[in-house]
């Protein structure tokens, strides 16, 4: 009788390591969230805002310039153009962190 | 059995709140993409440099783009998450016809069409407000 109850409990104990096992494996599947990104920056919770407000202000530059008579800078134009060839040459003031070549073009 | 059942109902609300987590992080991810690739048209529209900005337009429509595809990937578990990921879809949808539009308004731009250039920058700002409107009720939904 006290062996069964030792069994018993050796058995019980098995399923509940395995249900926490289980548990910390859905917990962690992640696909490419999962641990590899651990070091990288998290965008912080207010990145849809960040996101609409940059979109906001672009929507605006973009609509003032296309309502704009006055000539583009076809020189720096023509140079940031040929940086992007190149590979290089951020407009100044660009902090723009990816490669922007030709991707998806 | 007990033990069976106090593990599956452990599990349980794990894996709600894992697959939820990871439609936050790829939304927080895309959205930050996005304004990265805002800021870099703005700053083109701003020197008046078109070319780039036609680049940097279409740069934006391909990672608007690739976030509804991301997004649609995730199956969030619970109503809230469905919500928010219904909503994002439809952001980032808004977004790539945004890009479109600057694309196309860039495009007119340098072809010295400014009525064009116009009329595609105001649609895209119209777009724009809308995308802006659904990409914050979807950051709410998945706070």
């Amino acid at each position: 009788m006290r062996f069964m109850k030792v069994i018993l409990i050796l058995v019980a104990s098995g399923l509940l390591a395995i249900g926490i096992g289980a548990t910390v494996a859905i917990a962690d599947d992640g696909g490419p969230e999962g641990s590899p990104e651990a070091c990288v920056v998290v965008p912080p919770a207010s990145a849809p805002a960040n996101a609409a407000n940059a979109v906001s202000a672009a929507a605006e530059d973009v609509s003032k310039e296309a309502e704009n008579l006055q000539g583009d800078d076809e020189q720096g134009d023509a140079q940031s153009a040929q940086g992007d060839d190149q590979g290089q040459g951020d407009e100044q003031g660009d902090c723009n962190e990816q490669d922007d070549d030709n991707q998806g073009e | 059995m007990l033990v069976l059942l106090i593990a599956v109902f452990l599990a349980a609300p794990s894996a709600s709140t894992a697959s939820n987590r990871t439609l936050k992080t790829t939304f927080a991810r895309w959205s930050h993409v996005i304004a990265v690739d805002a800021y870099g048209i703005d700053l083109s529209a701003f020197r008046r440099h078109p070319r780039r900005m036609v680049r940097r337009a279409r740069h934006f429509r391909v990672d608007a783009l690739h976030a509804r595809t991301a997004i649609a990937a995730r199956r969030p578990s619970t109503a809230r998450g469905l919500r928010g990921k219904r909503l994002a879809l439809a952001a980032f949808s808004y977004y790539a016809a945004v890009g479109r539009q600057w694309v196309l308004s860039g495009q007119a731009r340098l072809q010295r069409h400014t009525r064009a250039a116009v009329s595609h920058a105001t649609l895209a700002r119209q777009l724009s407000v809308k995308g802006n409107r659904t990409l914050i009720a979807a950051g709410r939904a998945l706070r």
